[in-house]
C-alpha cells in the first residue's frame, strides 16, 4: 500500500522536486554572492516575494494533485474499486505526500535558516536598514525557525482539499496560492501579536528610547501617552492622536530638549512590542496553528470522500 | 460463497443529476451464477446503475444490495467480492503493466497473479511495456485482466467488449463462460452488441428512459415476446392482455412487437419469435420514439396514437 502510494506520485513528487531544487540554487547562489559582498548585504522585494510563497508552492504542489489528479483521470474509480476502503486508501496517500513534504520542508528550513544567516538576517543586527531583518519581525520570522514546515504542511493540505471539491488539480493550485497568501498576512496581522501578551516598554523621561531589547524585539504599537498610562485610555486605539500636537510642539523645541519639553507636558513614550525572548513560543504556536488548520482540511477531505457525493 | 441470496438485487433505484434523473426506479433481481446483459440506448443509465453497484456513486433513492449488503458498506471484504470495469477503463498511465498487476497484488488479498500473468501472454501484453504505450484494444485487456485477477463474486463491467476486436470478444466471452463455471461467478455486463450477447447470456435487464423495460431470464425474455406481421392499419384492440412495445409500417405491411403473457389467436396476424436482439431494438425504438414525443411539438392527435404504442409497465 506504501509503495502503491509513493508510485501513484512519483510523477508529481519529481516535478515538485525540480522546482525546489531551482529555488534551492538560486538561494544557494544569492546566498554565496551577498555573503561574499560585505557592503550590500540585503535583500529585495522579490526575494521576500518568492520566499513568503515557497513553501506555499512547494505545499500546493504536492497537496493539488493527490486527489485531484486521479479523480481528473478517473483511476480513483479503479483505487475505490480494489479491495481497500477509502479511509484507508486516503489514509496511505496523506501519510506518504504528507511525509515526503515535510521532509522536502525541513530541508528547505534548513537551506533558508543559511541564507538568511548569509546575508546577515541575525537576530541581533539591523542590516542595511532593512527593519525587517531581526528574526522576530515579520519576513524575518516567516523564514526562519520551524514555520516554514507548519506553512508547507498547511498548503499541503490545503491543495489536497481544493482539489477534493475542484477536482482539477491546475485549478486547485491557482486558488490555493492566494488563500494561502491570504491566510499567512491574516495570522501575521491579526493573531501573531496575540500569541503570547506583548511586552511594554515605558520611557517615563519622555525620552525617544533606542535600546537593546526593543531594537531586537518586533513593536507592535508605540504612543506618546499621559504619565500615568501604559496604554491608552479605555475606548481609546493607539493610533489616538490627541497628543500629536503636545509631541509635535516638543519636537520643534529648539536645542531638541525634547525630553523636557514632554516632561512638562506629563507625556511618555510607550511601546508595546514582542520581545526576541517570544520568537520560539511564537514559532511554536504559529507552527501548531497553521499544523491543526491543515489537519482540519485533512479531516473534511477524509469526510467528503467517504460521504460519497460525487 | 458468501450467501445464497441473490447476488445483486436494487429496489425504487434512482440516482438524480443536477437537474435529471440518471436511473429512476430501478427494480430487479439477479440470481447468484448468472451472466446477465444490461441493455439500452446510450444515456438509459447502464453506467449509473453499474457504478451504484460498484460502490463508486451513492444512490439518491431506492435500496440496493450487492450479496446481500449495501455497496456502501465498504469494508474491505464486501469490496474485495466484487470486480468493476469502468467504461472509461482507467488505469495509471505512466505504471508499466506489471506495475499495475503489482497495484492489484498489493490492494487485493484474493488477487490470482498466475491468472493475470497468464491471460496477458494470451494477449501478447509484455509486462514491461508502459500502459500508455499500448492500443486502446490493449489497455481494455489490462483493465479486464484486473477484473478477473481479483477473483470476485460478482462481476461488473461496463461495456467489456467496446474496444475489442471480434477476436478479443470471443475470447472474453470465453474467459466469462469460464470464470462462472469454475467459480460460479455472476456477471453483469453491460453491452450494446447484443448479438455477441445472445450466445453466452441467460438474463436479461432492459434500461431505457432511465427505467427497467423489463428484468428476467432469457429464456423467459424469449417466451413472452412476439413478432406479429400483419396489413397495415390493422392495429386493433383485439390483441387481449397484449403490451405492444413498438411498430412499425412499411408499405402495406405492419410489424409489431408485443409482450404478452398468453398465446395469440388472432388470424389477422402472423406469430414469430423474435430473436433478442429484435426485441432489444423494440425496446431501444420505443424509446427513441417517445424521446421525440418530448422533443418535437406534435399536434394533439398525433401525440395520443405514439402514447398508445408506446410501452406500459
Amino acid at each position: 500500500m506504501t509503495w502503491v502510494a509513493w508510485r501513484v506520485q512519483r510523477s508529481q513528487i519529481i516535478a515538485a522536486m525540480g522546482v525546489v531544487l531551482v529555488f534551492a540554487l538560486w538561494l544557494l547562489i544569492s546566498g554565496i554572492v551577498t555573503g561574499h559582498n560585505q557592503t550590500f548585504k540585503y535583500w529585495t522585494d522579490a526575494d521576500v516575494f518568492v520566499l513568503f510563497a515557497l513553501p506555499g508552492v512547494l505545499g500546493l504542489a504536492l497537496g493539488a494533485p493527490l486527489i485531484a489528479s486521479e479523480s481528473s483521470l478517473g483511476t480513483n474509480r479503479l483505487a475505490w474499486t480494489q479491495s481497500v476502503t477509502r479511509t484507508r486508501w486516503l489514509k496511505f496517500k496523506f501519510l506518504v505526500g504528507g511525509a515526503i513534504t515535510t521532509a522536502v520542508l525541513i530541508a528547505l528550513a534548513f537551506l533558508l535558516r543559511w541564507w538568511t544567516g548569509a546575508i546577515s538576517i541575525s537576530p541581533f543586527t539591523n542590516s542595511g536598514g532593512f527593519t525587517s531583518a531581526v528574526r522576530i519581525q515579520p519576513i524575518a520570522f516567516d523564514l526562519t525557525g520551524i514555520v516554514v514546515v507548519g506553512y508547507g504542511l498547511f498548503a499541503f493540505s490545503l491543495g489536497v482539499a481544493l482539489g477534493a471539491v475542484i477536482r482539477r488539480p491546475g485549478w486547485a493550485f491557482a486558488l490555493g496560492l492566494p488563500i494561502f497568501v491570504a491566510a499567512r498576512l491574516a495570522v501575521q496581522e491579526w493573531l501573531r501579536p496575540h500569541f503570547v501578551a506583548p511586552a511594554i516598554f515605558a520611557n517615563l523621561g519622555g525620552q525617544s528610547p533606542s535600546t537593546l531589547a526593543l531594537d531586537r524585539g518586533w513593536i507592535l504599537h508605540d504612543a506618546l501617552l499621559p504619565a500615568n498610562r501604559l496604554s491608552p485610555p479605555p475606548g481609546r486605539t493607539w493610533a489616538w492622536s490627541d497628543f500629536t500636537k503636545s509631541y509635535n510642539i516638543c519636537r520643534n523645541t529648539p536645542n531638541g530638549d525634547f525630553a523636557h519639553c514632554a516632561a512638562l507636558s506629563h507625556l511618555h513614550f510607550v511601546f508595546q512590542y514582542q520581545p526576541d525572548s517570544h520568537y520560539w513560543a511564537l514559532q511554536g504556536i504559529e507552527t501548531a496553528l497553521f499544523l491543526g488548520l491543515g489537519l482540519l482540511l485533512l479531516g473534511l477531505t477524509m469526510m467528503k470522500i467517504k460521504s460519497w457525493r460525487n | 460463497m458468501s450467501s445464497s441470496g441473490p447476488a445483486v438485487e436494487t429496489m425504487g433505484l434512482g440516482r438524480r443529476y443536477r437537474r435529471t434523473w440518471g436511473l429512476r426506479d430501478c427494480s430487479f433481481t439477479l440470481p447468484q451464477g448468472r451472466i446477465a446483459a444490461l441493455v439500452g440506448p446510450n444515456g438509459a443509465g447502464k453506467s449509473t446503475l453499474l457504478r451504484m453497484l460498484a460502490g463508486i456513486n451513492a444512490p439518491s433513492e431506492g435500496m440496493v444490495t450487492v450479496l446481500g449488503k449495501s455497496p456502501r458498506t465498504q469494508t474491505a471484504d464486501a469490496l474485495s467480492r466484487t470486480a468493476y470495469l469502468d467504461q472509461d477503463r482507467p488505469l495509471y498511465k505512466d505504471f508499466r503493466v506489471e506495475e499495475m498487476l503489482r497495484f492489484g497484488r498489493e490492494l487485493n488479498p484474493r488477487w490470482d497473479n498466475e491468472r493475470a500473468r497468464r491471460h496477458l501472454e494470451e494477449l501478447r501484453i509484455s509486462q514491461a511495456s508502459r500502459v500508455k504505450e499500448l492500443s486502446g484494444g490493449q489497455q481494455a485487456q489490462v483493465a479486464l485482466t484486473m477484473c478477473l485477477a481479483k477473483r470476485p463474486e460478482v462481476l461488473l463491467l461496463d461495456e467489456p467488449v467496446a474496444a475489442l476486436d471480434p477476436l478479443a470478444r470471443e475470447n472474453l466471452m470465453q474467459i466469462l463462460l469460464q470464470s462462472v463455471a469454475d467459480d460460479g461467478t455472476t456477471v453483469l455486463l453491460s453491452s450494446h452488441a447484443v448479438t455477441d450477447l445472445a450466445t453466452i447470456c441467460d438474463y436479461v435487464i432492459i434500461l431505457s428512459s432511465s427505467r427497467v423495460q423489463f428484468a428476467g431470464e432469457l429464456d423467459h425474455v424469449l417466451g413472452v415476446h412476439r413478432l406479429l406481421v400483419g396489413p397495415a392499419g390493422s392495429l386493433s384492440a383485439t390483441l387481449d392482455g397484449a403490451t405492444v412495445i413498438s411498430s412499425i409500417t412499411a408499405g402495406r405491411q405492419s410489424t409489431m412487437l408485443v409482450r404478452a403473457e398468453q398465446p395469440i389467436i388472432d388470424p389477422s396476424w402472423e406469430v414469430f419469435e423474435p430473436t433478442l436482439d429484435e426485441i432489444v431494438l423494440a425496446y431501444l425504438r420505443a424509446d427513441a420514439s417517445a424521446a421525440e414525443t418530448q422533443n418535437e411539438p406534435m399536434s394533439r392527435r398525433e401525440r395520443k396514437s405514439r402514447n398508445s404504442i408506446r410501452i406500459v409497465q
